[in-house]
């Protein structure tokens, strides 16, 4: 089936005790990878879990690779990976044996691939998976999903909790799975740095509502960092930053649009910014020690 | 759907050993106990009790059986480390359907009830060999096993309900419900002597008429077998209800957790 985007999320809504995610749209082009962030409890698992049929939506709409997911959704599945952040295949299992196992679960399975992916990520494959690291267990999952000719990844904070090299390390083997531009990742994670070197476009989720959807050069472009002494801050127009961090010394303002800023108020310095410190200050707007 | 059923086999399997090396000890002492009342020490010494010992060590057979389905009860501790253990989101996530996922596991127990209830077969067939005559009757063995199972397959159902969380009171509140009211009826009867002649003559009635005792065994595993598997379906398709504590909730103006960060980081 040809479809445009990989994934396409309209008006999703699920309501929890206390939490409601509250109609999410974003869309994932066919190729792209978007990374999906927001701090603990904003809402990216349950959002994820909705993509994968893990939990039902109480409203909006899902296609998975041009597929409603409520009419064709095991269809669709066939080929989607998930990776959790935790290892699903039981501790007692050994790397041969989760090899057997899921070739009943995916046709597509091809154990040579998963063997070339053990042999290049130095993974045994006699050894209980039990007795692995984090690294390695993230490493096995990750080898798993690589080999049934998946079209869309989905990664719930696949790379939190491993080591800068093994981060990097998986990330590389990520941008080499998206080199023939039919295949798309949808990545959550906490850490920025990560989404910053290889993703194309990112949406930011906080508190069950979207704050920010779109290519990450274009946000990293379009955003800047203002610094100014308290006395210039005061000439600003609530309207163009999004919060203000004010201190005794000067005050730090993150403006959504630079060259408006840098135009309207000259003299100041506006500075790049990165993905982090938007989000810290998109989360953070209504703290105190935050304008 | 093979691999799948083989991967619960694989992983049960350590739980299903001990109960092998018991009947392998258990067989082993019977036939050299049943090869001494034939031929050996008991039938030269002990007078007209060799019959006796022979009638009473052929039933090992069914004992067998009956101790082997009791590692069912793997099956379920599997059911909940599948919950916990993130297998089941990964099995929805990968497009398999509910019904096979929760059929799976009961699968797994005709499989082990198979294997059970062969077992039986073999070593009360073996045994009946050794001591030279037929087996034993299979019936009551089949009629124990019977009853065993519903009361397995409910522990697999509990799982499902309570999503992988175990509660100890709901797992034994069948046994409790069960010895309560043998302990009523019997407490009742000792006190009424008539009525106790009454309640023993039905019970052994009941049980010497196979016909009945087997179609109401048959029926009762059926029915029970269908409920357990419907109330397994319909609880693993409900969502856990979850209740965001405070910790849980994002950010509010003054939490010092922002991004998995220390607020000080934050510090111009």
């Amino acid at each position: 089936m040809d479809y445009e985007n990989a994934i396409e999320i309209n008006n999703l809504t699920k309501r929890y005790d206390g939490f409601t995610l509250d109609n999410i749209s974003f869309s994932v082009p066919k190729g792209s990878i978007m990374g999906f962030i927001g701090q603990n409890g904003a809402g990216k698992t349950t959002t994820i879990n909705s993509l994968l049929g893990i939990v039902n939506p109480d409203g909006g709409e899902i296609k998975l690779l041009g597929l409603d997911v409520k009419e064709h959704g095991d269809e669709a599945k066939k080929e989607v990976a998930a990776i959790f952040d935790l290892l699903p295949f039981n501790d007692d299992l050994n790397a041969t044996q989760i090899s057997r196992m899921l070739r009943g679960l995916w046709k597509e399975w091809n154990d040579e691939t998963f063997r070339n992916y053990l042999e290049r990520f130095r993974l045994p494959s006699k050894k209980k998976v039990g007795d692995f690291s984090k690294g390695m267990k993230m490493k096995l999952q990750i080898a798993a999903a690589l080999s049934h000719n998946a079209k869309l990844l989905i990664m719930d904070e696949a790379t939190t909790g491993l080591d800068p090299v093994v981060r990097n390390e998986i990330l590389d083997i990520f941008l080499e799975y998206m080199q023939d531009g039919e295949r798309s990742i949808l990545m959550s994670s906490h850490i920025t740095s990560d989404l910053e070197h290889i993703a194309d476009m990112v949406t930011f989720i906080d508190k069950g509502r979207l704050l920010l959807s779109g290519y990450k050069d274009e946000i990293l472009d379009s955003y800047g960092m203002v610094k100014c002494g308290k006395s210039d801050f005061s000439e600003f127009s609530r309207e163009d930053y999004i919060a203000a961090r004010v201190t005794d010394f000067g005050a730090q303002l993150l403006v959504p649009d630079r060259a408006a800023a840098e135009k309207k108020y000259s003299g100041v310095m506006i500075e790049k910014t990165s993905l982090e410190e938007i989000m810290l200050y998109y989360v953070n707007r209504e703290r105190e020690s935050f304008r | 759907m093979k691999q799948l059923i083989r991967r619960d086999l694989w992983l049960c399997r350590k739980a299903i050993a001990p109960y092998l090396v018991i009947i392998s000890i258990f067989l082993l002492l019977a036939s050299m106990v049943i090869l001494s009342a034939r031929f050996g020490n008991i039938a030269k010494y002990s007078g007209g009790s060799a019959e006796s010992v022979l009638d009473s060590l052929e039933y090992i057979g069914l004992f067998a059986g009956i101790l082997l389905l009791c590692s069912i009860e793997t099956v379920s501790s599997l059911n909940i480390s599948d919950h916990l253990g993130g297998w089941y989101n990964y099995l929805k996530a990968s497009g398999m359907k509910s019904s096979r996922i929760v059929g799976q596991k009961y699968l797994d127990v005709a499989l082990l009830l198979c294997i059970s209830w062969l077992s039986g077969l073999v070593t009360n067939a073996f045994l009946g060999l050794l001591a030279g005559r037929a087996a034993a009757d299979m019936g009551l063995m089949s009629v124990v096993m019977g009853v065993m199972l519903i009361y397995l397959e409910y522990n697999i159902m509990l799982g499902f309900v309570t999503k992988g969380k175990r509660n100890d009171l709901l797992m034994i509140l069948p046994l409790i419900l069960i010895t309560g009211i043998v302990f009523i009826v019997f407490g009742f009867a000792f006190g009424h002597k008539d009525f106790l002649d009454i309640l023993i003559e039905k019970i052994k009635n009941f049980i010497a008429d196979r016909p009945l005792l087997y179609g109401i065994t048959l029926a009762a595993v059926v029915f029970f077998s269908i409920l357990n598997y419907l109330l397994s379906l319909h609880f693993f398709n409900k969502e856990k209800r979850i209740k965001l504590k405070e910790t849980d909730r994002p950010a509010m103006a003054g939490n010092q957790n922002t991004m998995g960060k220390e607020a000080e980081k934050c510090e111009v």
